[in-house]
C-alpha cells in the first residue's frame, strides 16, 4: 500500500480544480502538500510526507557482506528487517561530515526501504504554487531524481522523486551476479 | 477420489494467485522496458507458468493445465530469445493469464474441478502458434490449427486419464449437504472442514496471517528475553557492591530475579513450541496427491509404476509444506519421465516390467530426511557430459577430467535437461535448478543425489521441521559479527599455524584423510567489509577454523572468535535484497543488533573463484614456458583433496584428470593413456592398493609411475604400497608440494 506520489497529488488537485469540483469542505486555503525537509551533504532535499512512514533519529545501521555501495546496510524496526539505502551514493553527492545520521523509512510503489540522510530539519505544508518545475540547469547527478524545486526560509530545496530513486537502485542491482 | 481433491483446491488457488500476480508484474515489466528485464526474471516467469501447469495437472484441472501449457510454450520461446515480445504478443500473454485467473477465481468460489468451463481452444491455439513463431493473428483460428503433435498428445492424455466417476461425487456431496447446512464453501486451511454448527466441534479455523503474526511476536519475545537473561548477573554484581546494611536484601532480590527469569525461560520456550505446533501439517498433504499424480503420469507415458509411501505422518511447519510441494513434484516427475524405462526396455535389462518409486520420510531429531528413489536407468553420465559440452557449461577438457559426482551435479544447472525430445512432462530444463535453489535457500536444507547407472537414482533431502527457530553459529571476523546456519558447519577446530600446509599458493589443512582449503573469512568477503585489520599471523600462533560443508565440498574459514551457538529466529532477506547472494537471512542478537547469516554454498563458490584465478595464472605461465604437458590421473574420494592436488599439479603445467574411487580411476585409465597416476588408499568400491595392482596388470601401465598419496602412516602400509607396485608413497601428514612435484619430475624423467 504505497502512498500517492507528489505528481499524483498534484494531478488530482488540478483535475478537481479544473472540473470546478471542490472537496467536501470548502477550501479557503490554497492547496498545499506535506513535505519532509532534510539535509544531505550540506544541501536541502524534500520528500512528500505521504511517502515517509517514519523518521528514525540515529539508528545503528548494520553492514551486510557483499552489499553494493548504494546499500548502507540493514536495521531492525520492531523486529522487521528493513534495508537502508545510501541516498548520498545514489545521488552521487560528495562525502559528508555531518554528525547526524538519520534514516527515513519510505514507502515506494515497488519496495519499502530506509534511506540514510544527514538530518531532518522540518516537516511543513508547502503551498503548491511555491513548487517550481526543476530548471534544465540542474546538475546532471540530480536531474533524474529532482522534478521540482521550492524555497524555505530563503534556501532552495530540491524535491526528490522517490520512485525514480528506487528504480535506479533496483536497476543497479538487477544485473545477475556473475 | 474427487472429494479428496477438494482438500487441495484451496492451496492450489492460493499458490496460483501468487504465481499469477508474479506473472502479471513480470509481463508489465517486459512490455514497458523489455531491454531491462534480465534473463533470470524471464526464467522466473517461465517457471511460474510451469508450476501452475504442474499443480493443475496434479489436481486434474485440465482447463487450467491446457492454457498454462500453451502459455508456457510461449514464455519458453521468449526465454530462449527465439521471439521478441511486441505489443501483440504481450496482449496475447495477458489474455492467457486472465483466462487462468478467471478459472482460478471460479475454483475459489466453487471448489469443484468438474464445474470449470473447458479451456478456450482458440486462445490456446493462438498461444501455441505464437510460440512456434507463426504470426499469431487474432486468436480466432480453428482449434485444428494447433500442431497435430500437441493435439495428439492432449487426446492421448485425455484418453489415458480416467475421468472421475461422477456417481461417488454426487453421493458424497449429497451426504455432506445432508450433514451440514453450509452452502458457502469456505477455503480449507489444512484442517479438516468442520461442521458449521458450533456444537460438538473441537476444531477451529484460524487465519494463517493471524498465526504468523502470533509467531512473529513470539520471536520478538524470545529475542527480548535474551536481554532479560543478563539482568540477574548484573543484580548479583550490584549486590556485592551494595552497602553492608542492605546487602542481604539485595542478594535476596538478585536470587529471586534469577529464579523468576529461569521460570519465565521455560514458559516462553513451551509457549513458542505450542505456537509452532499450531502450524504443523502432516507430509501426507503432499505425498498423497503427488503419488496419485505420479501414477497418472506413468500411465500417460505407457509405463507402470508402483509408488510406495512411508513416514507421511511426520508433521512439518506449514511454510515448509508449501515450499516443498514444487520441488517434490519436480523430483517425482523426473523419476517417472527420465528415470523409469518403458516396460520392454526394463525386461531387456533383466528387470521386472513394473518400475517402483519410493517416497520415504524419516524423522531425525529436529530434522526430517525425505528420500525419493526409483529403480530406473539412473542418470546417464555420458549424456550429461555431452550435453554440458554442447551447452557450453564445460569445456571438452573439463568434462573429460571431471569426476562422476561432479557430472551428476550438472543436472542442477538452470536450463539443463537431458531429454532429447521435449515432452509435455519434463525435459524442458525447468525443475532441477528450482529444486536445488528451493531446498537450499528457502527450506534451509540440503540435497544429495546417489546415482547408480542402470539401477536407479535416489535424491535425499534433509530439511528442518520448522523454519521458525534455526540453530545458528555466531562468530566474529574482521571485527564484524556474522553467523552460519548450523547445518552447513561440519566442525570447528583450532590448529597451530605451523600445521597449515602451503599448497598451490594458498593454505590447506588436513582433516583425517583429506585436504581442505583454508581462507580468511574477512579477506574472502569484500576486503572493505572488515572494520579491523587482521592481526599479524605472528601474534596468534593458533588459528580458529570453521569448517563448512556443502554436499561433498568443504572449506575451512579462519575466524577471529566464536560468539555463541543457539536456536534463533531467522528472518528472511527482504525481496529487494535477494541479489545479495552471500546472505541467507538475518538474526537479531540482543536488542536491535542485526547479524547477517552467510550463505555457505555462495561462500564456497566465491572461494573456488578466488582460488581458480591464482591457479590459472600459474598454469598459464607453466604452459608458456613448457613443452608437451604430461597427463596425470588423480584418484581420491575426497572432492577437496582432488581439487587441491589438481591445483598444485596444474600450476606446474601438468594436465590433470580426476577420478573419485578405484573403479572410476581404473575405467578412466583404460580409456585414455596417462603419464602418471596419483591415488589415495581408502576409497569406496575399490581401494588404492587394489587399483595399483590392477593397473600394473595392464600392458599399458606396467611402467607408468604410480604414486600413493595417503594419510596412512604405518610402515606396513608403505611396504604394501610398494609391494603392489607403487613407485612412491607420500603421507598426507607430511605433504609438501615441492616434494610431490620433485617425486613426479624424478619419475617422469
Amino acid at each position: 500500500m504505497s502512498g500517492p506520489s507528489l505528481d499524483d497529488i498534484l494531478a488530482e488537485r488540478h483535475a478537481r480544480l479544473g472540473s470546478g469540483q471542490a472537496g467536501e469542505v470548502v477550501d479557503v486555503d490554497e492547496p498545499s502538500v506535506k513535505l519532509v525537509i532534510f539535509t544531505l551533504a550540506e544541501q536541502r532535499f524534500a520528500l512528500p510526507g505521504a511517502q515517509v512512514r517514519e523518521i528514525l533519529a540515529a539508528p545503528q545501521v548494520y553492514r551486510v557482506p557483499g552489499a553494493p555501495a548504494t546499500l548502507e546496510g540493514v536495521i531492525s524496526v520492531r523486529g522487521e528487517i528493513e534495508s537502508v539505502l545510501c541516498l548520498r551514493t545514489l545521488l552521487q553527492l560528495p562525502p559528508t561530515t555531518a554528525g547526524n545520521k538519520a534514516v527515513l523509512l519510505t514507502r515506494g510503489e515497488r519496495l519499502h526501504t530506509g534511506l540514510r540522510i544527514d538530518e531532518v530539519i522540518d516537516l511543513c505544508d508547502q503551498p503548491e504554487s511555491a513548487l517550481q518545475p526543476a530548471p534544465d540547469t540542474l546538475p546532471g547527478n540530480l536531474r533524474p531524481y529532482v522534478r521540482h524545486l521550492t524555497e524555505l526560509g530563503g534556501r532552495g530545496v530540491s524535491l526528490l522523486d522517490l520512485e525514480a530513486l528506487l528504480a535506479a537502485y533496483i536497476g543497479s542491482v538487477a544485473r545477475d551476479p556473475a | 477420489m474427487a472429494i479428496d481433491r477438494s482438500k487441495f483446491i484451496g492451496r492450489f488457488v492460493e499458490e496460483a494467485r501468487e504465481h499469477l500476480a508474479r506473472l502479471d508484474r513480470g509481463l508489465a515489466d517486459l512490455t514497458q522496458n523489455p531491454g531491462r528485464v534480465s534473463q533470470t526474471e524471464i526464467d522466473a516467469l517461465f517457471r511460474s507458468a510451469h508450476t501452475i501447469k504442474g499443480s493443475a495437472r496434479m489436481l486434474r484441472l485440465t482447463p487450467i493445465c491446457d492454457t498454462a501449457h500453451a502459455l508456457e510454450d510461449l514464455l519458453g520461446a521468449l526465454r530462449g530469445r527465439q521471439l521478441q515480445l511486441d505489443e501483440h504478443l504481450g496482449a496475447l500473454v495477458q489474455q492467457g493469464l486472465d483466462a487462468i485467473a478467471n478459472a482460478v477465481e471460479q475454483l475459489d468460489r466453487q471448489p469443484d474441478p468438474d464445474a470449470l468451463p473447458p479451456p478456450d481452444g482458440e486462445l490456446c491455439a493462438a498461444l501455441s502458434a505464437a510460440a512456434k513463431g507463426a504470426d499469431p493473428g487474432p486468436p480466432a483460428g480453428q482449434p485444428g490449427s494447433q500442431s497435430s503433435e500437441q493435439a495428439r498428445e492432449r487426446a492421448t492424455e485425455q484418453a489415458m486419464t480416467p475421468q472421475p466417476d461422477p456417481a461417488p461425487t454426487a453421493t458424497a456431496t449429497a451426504t455432506q449437504a445432508a450433514a451440514t447446512t453450509t452452502t458457502e464453501p469456505s477455503r480449507p486451511t489444512g484442517t479438516e472442514p468442520s461442521a458449521s454448527g458450533l456444537s460438538g466441534s473441537d476444531s477451529l479455523r484460524v487465519r494463517i496471517d493471524q498465526l504468523d503474526g502470533l509467531l512473529r511476536l513470539m520471536g520478538e519475545i524470545i529475542a527480548h528475553h535474551e536481554r532479560l537473561r543478563q539482568h540477574p548477573d548484573e543484580a548479583r554484581r550490584l549486590a556485592r557492591l551494595a552497602e553492608p546494611g542492605i546487602t542481604p536484601a539485595c542478594e535476596a532480590f538478585a536470587r529471586q530475579l534469577r529464579d523468576d527469569v529461569q521460570t519465565q525461560d521455560g514458559l516462553i520456550r513451551e509457549l513458542h513450541d505450542r505456537a509452532l505446533a499450531l502450524r504443523m501439517l502432516p507430509l501426507s498433504m503432499l505425498f498423497e496427491p503427488a503419488a496419485r499424480n505420479l501414477r497418472e503420469l506413468a500411465r500417460s507415458l505407457g509405463k507402470t509404476v508402483r509408488c510406495t509411501i512411508k513416514g507421511d505422518s511426520i508433521a512439518l511447519d506449514r511454510q515448509l509444506i508449501d515450499q516443498l510441494a514444487e520441488p517434490l513434484l519436480h523430483l517425482l516427475r523426473n523419476a517417472v519421465d527420465h528415470g523409469l524405462e518403458p516396460p520392454d526396455e526394463r525386461l531387456a535389462a533383466g528387470k521386472p516390467a513394473n518400475g517402483w518409486v519410493r517416497l520415504e520420510a524419516r524423522r531425525d531429531g529436529r530434522w526430517v530426511d525425505i528420500t525419493i528413489s526409483d529403480d530406473g536407468r539412473g542418470i546417464d553420465l555420458a549424456r550429461v557430459r555431452d550435453k554440458a559440452i554442447r551447452k557450453g557449461l564445460l569445456s571438452a577438457e573439463q568434462a573429460a577430467t571431471a569426476s562422476d559426482s561432479e557430472i551428476v551435479d550438472l543436472i542442477f544447472t538452470p536450463g539443463f535437461s537431458t531429454t532429447a525430445l521435449i515432452t509435455d512432462i519434463s525435459g524442458r530444463g525447468v525443475g532441477m535448478d528450482v529444486v536445488k535453489s528451493s531446498v537450499l535457500d528457502r527450506l534451509r536444507g540440503s540435497i544429495q543425489v546417489d546415482n547408480r547407472p542402470g539401477q536407479g537414482t535416489r535424491f535425499r533431502l534433509r530439511l528442518p521441521l520448522s523454519l521458525a527457530m534455526t540453530r545458528v553459529l555466531l562468530i566474529e571476523a574482521g571485527g564484524e559479527r556474522l553467523g552460519f546456519l548450523a547445518q552447513h558447519v561440519a566442525e570447528i577446530l583450532r590448529v597451530s599455524r605451523e600445521n597449515l600446509l602451503e599448497v598451490a599458493e594458498r593454505r590447506a589443512v588436513i582433516l583425517r584423510n583429506e585436504f581442505v582449503p583454508v581462507m580468511s573469512l574477512a579477506e574472502l568477503l569484500d576486503p572493505g567489509f572488515a572494520t579491523t585489520p587482521a592481526a599479524a599471523p605472528a601474534a596468534t600462533p593458533e588459528v580458529l577454523l570453521v569448517i563448512l560443508r556443502v554436499g561433498q565440498e568443504k572449506l575451512a574459514l579462519e575466524v577471529d572468535a566464536l560468539q555463541d551457538e543457539r536456536d534463533l529466529v531467522v528472518k528472511p532477506v527482504p525481496e529487494h535484497l535477494r541479489h545479495l547472494h552471500l546472505i541467507s537471512g538475518f538474526v537479531s542478537s540482543g536488542a536491535l543488533a542485526v547479524v547477517s547469516l552467510l550463505q555457505a554454498p555462495a561462500l564456497l563458490d566465491l572461494a573456488a573463484r578466488a582460488r581458480g584465478q591464482s591457479v590459472r595464472a600459474g598454469a598459464k605461465a607453466a604452459a608458456e614456458a613448457g613443452e608437451r604437458a604430461s597427463r596425470l590421473l588423480v584418484v581420491d574420494d575426497s572432492l577437496n583433496t582432488r581439487e587441491i592436488e589438481k591445483d598444485v599439479l596444474e600450476a606446474q603445467g601438468y594436465r590433470v584428470t580426476l577420478a573419485e574411487d578405484g573403479i572410476d580411476g581404473l575405467h578412466k585409465a583404460m580409456r585414455d593413456p596417462f603419464d602418471a597416476v596419483l591415488t589415495d588408499v581408502e576409497m569406496p568400491r575399490m581401494d588404492g592398493f587394489t587399483l595399483t595392482e590392477r593397473l600394473r596388470a595392464l600392458d599399458a601401465y606396467q611402467a607408468t609411475p604410480i604414486i600413493i598419496v595417503t594419510s596412512r602412516e604405518k610402515e606396513e602400509d608403505r611396504q604394501r604400497g610398494l609391494r603392489v607396485g607403487a613407485d612412491a608413497y607420500i603421507v598426507k601428514g607430511d605433504f609438501d608440494q615441492s616434494n610431490l612435484i620433485a617425486t613426479l619430475r624424478a619419475l617422469l624423467g
